[in-house]
């Protein structure tokens, strides 16, 4: 991202900013999608975060920085939208398909629900730690920054995550299907 | 699953799905951003020195010298003596263009006219026992204010004065009861002629028009709804106001010529704690703005409604003062001004309220906001050149502060005494007074 851009939004140039905006939006929105599972809830995400951007990009000391800040500003906007939202219980349609053979279809889409249903069961912290790290690739030391906790704690996360995923997972009956869509 | 597999298993489940947003998404959320100001980057002074000095600060704490404390004691001793003592007397309000022109307001329970600087003062309410809410006409030669027969009382006899009392009072209501509400009901034609206002009438308050001064009286609306808060459009061709109906929860905001007929509305509301603010006109009699309450615990906001098309809101976190009073235009309509709950005055800027496409009869604002600070209270009007804004004091509207649009902070109180609301001449050139 560009500092003299930054540089130039920070003096109140709108124009840049919204270059800016325009350029981090696809991945802000795919990050935040990821992280709330939800697209409605991902844009208002978006929408938030760029709008606090705005309000005290002249707080950013480092320009150069940007982009780690608005993911920054994107997650603290996501767990608002999270703990925002009410609880939404929905229902998946049962697949009945034999989860072994990863070469099946169906059980590659039942393990697809099984995937969903339980980072849902996650906190949207440990959503957040494990979205940034496994799809937005970032070093921990990054996402530390984003999130504004310690590296430890960023690995601490990513544990109990992975952990809390695959009891999900282990313990996963086919009447097990009711999961909430958002919070924890 | 090994636990590295199961890793890249979540890996690759993450990556699936969409990698980009929809494009409406990126314009919703720039509009709402240029709704926004910026924070000023001076709230943490220390957050923004350089990094080496401010790192250097925190190591290496400099010594705090006994006579460097001395010396600044010295100097603020100094400027205090000087502050108090050498003063020169404040210059006669020197950032209002227009302070030549008298202002007529209320001091105790009678209304006076006098120039900014309180000079020439002198009385124009009679021997009249209560009067408040003066109102200069467009033209400058009069003033009409409210007579109630006492200062609990909800309605009075609405009088008119020559600016300079040289002439008798007229009693422009002809025996009816004109509605004394948080904000003055009463409204002059644009040529001066003619008065509308809202008065009691078997218990139902109705808009009336008087044709002339001292003229007939004519209602224009019927007894079937409460209608106050009249406004004369600037080219005199309507009348906008308020409607309750008489069950309290049907709202709306009308628009009617002046013999009564062409009745449309142009706002509707159901709520029984809805309301709308007196509607104010921009210069060319096209938009209306006004203060909004859709009910339901919301917050009141401010509009520009481009009547029978869009309305696009420039504030929607709270109206402060009396919500009543309503969003003014400034004189060449650029302007909008209006008094928060949380953020004191706001000035909006007119030029950017579209209508939103797709969403009939909603607009997007996206001009801009400037905050002046808590410089006033109560109500806000613009001074007649447009550069200033005046209004109640900030200490509970005591008295009348002028606020200089390019400098907020120079915000000054006149030296009147004063209550209530105020009103200045507009139009004529600076009068002699007597």
């Amino acid at each position: 991202m560009r500092p003299e851009l930054v540089a130039r939004a920070q003096s109140g140039d709108r124009e840049a900013f919204d270059a800016l905006a325009a350029a981090l939006y696809d991945p802000l929105y795919a990050v935040g999608r990821r992280i709330l599972r939800d697209g409605h809830a991902a844009e208002d995400a978006v929408q938030e975060a760029l709008i606090r951007a705005w309000r005290d990009l002249r707080s950013l000391r480092e320009p150069e920085r940007f982009e780690a800040w608005m993911h920054r500003l994107l997650v603290r906007a996501c767990y608002d939208q999270a703990r925002r939202r009410r609880p939404l219980e929905i229902r998946i349609s049962p697949i009945d398909a034999g989860r072994s053979d990863p070469s099946d279809d169906i059980a590659v889409v039942a393990n697809r629900d099984e995937l969903e249903r339980a980072f849902l069961k996650l906190s949207v912290e440990q959503r957040a730690v494990l979205v940034l790290t496994h799809y937005a690739g970032m070093p921990a030391a990054d996402v530390g920054h984003a999130l504004g906790i310690p590296v430890g704690t960023v690995h601490s996360r990513l544990h109990y995550a992975i952990r809390t995923m695959r009891t999900a997972l282990a313990n996963a009956s086919p009447d097990d299907l009711a999961v909430r869509e958002f919070g924890r | 699953m090994t636990p590295r597999t199961f890793d890249a298993t979540v890996a690759d489940w993450l990556r699936e799905g969409p990698e980009s947003g929809p494009r409406h998404g990126l314009d919703r959320a720039l509009a709402a951003a240029r709704r926004v100001e910026q924070r000023p980057a001076w709230v943490f002074p220390r957050r923004y020195l350089p990094r080496p000095l401010a790192e250097l600060e925190l190591r290496n704490p400099a010594p705090v010298s006994a006579a460097a404390v001395l010396v600044l004691l010295l100097l603020l001793l100094l400027a205090l003596a000087i502050a108090v003592g050498g003063a020169r007397p404040r210059a006669r309000l020197p950032f209002v263009p227009v302070a030549d022109r008298p202002i007529a307001f209320q001091e105790g329970p009678a209304i006076f006219v006098a120039r900014l600087d309180g000079s020439e003062r002198h009385k124009i309410s009679g021997d009249v026992a209560y009067a408040i809410s003066p109102l200069f006409s467009p033209d400058g030669t009069r003033v009409a204010f409210l007579a109630p027969s006492n200062p609990g009382e909800t309605g009075g006899r609405l009088l008119v004065a020559a600016f300079d009392g040289s002439t008798p009072l007229v009693e422009a209501s002809r025996g009816l009861s004109v509605v004394r509400g948080q904000v003055p009901s009463v409204s002059w034609s644009p040529d001066g002629t003619r008065l509308a206002f809202a008065a009691s009438s078997g218990g139902v308050s109705r808009i009336f028009v008087a044709a002339g001064i001292g003229g007939d009286v004519v209602p224009i609306t019927d007894d079937t709804a409460n209608a106050d808060l009249p406004t004369w459009s600037p080219d005199g061709t309507v009348i906008a106001f308020r409607v309750t109906d008489l069950d309290g929860v049907h709202r709306h905001l009308r628009i009617v010529q002046p013999d009564g007929t062409a009745l449309e509305t142009i706002n509707d509301m159901i709520s029984a704690d809805a309301s709308f603010s007196k509607p104010r006109f921009a210069p060319d009699s096209g938009p209306l703005a006004y203060a909004v309450n859709y009910g339901f615990g919301t917050r009141t906001r401010a509009i520009i409604d481009a009547r029978f098309t869009h309305t696009a809101e420039m504030w929607t976190d709270g109206i402060g003062g009396f919500p009543d009073a309503g969003v003014p235009f400034s004189p060449d309509g650029k302007y909008l001004a209006f008094i928060t709950a949380t953020d004191g005055v706001m000035v909006a800027d007119d030029q950017e309220s579209t209508p939103a496409a797709g969403l009939p009869g909603a607009g997007q604002y996206t001009g801009q906001l400037r905050r002046l600070g808590k410089v006033a209270d109560c109500w806000i009007e613009w001074v007649p050149d447009g550069k200033a804004l005046y209004g109640g004091s900030p200490d509970g509207c005591a008295g009348i502060v002028v606020i200089p649009l390019d400098d907020p902070t120079a915000a000054r109180r006149l030296p009147t005494a004063t209550s209530g609301f105020a009103s200045w001449q507009l139009l004529l050139p600076p009068p002699n007074l007597p």
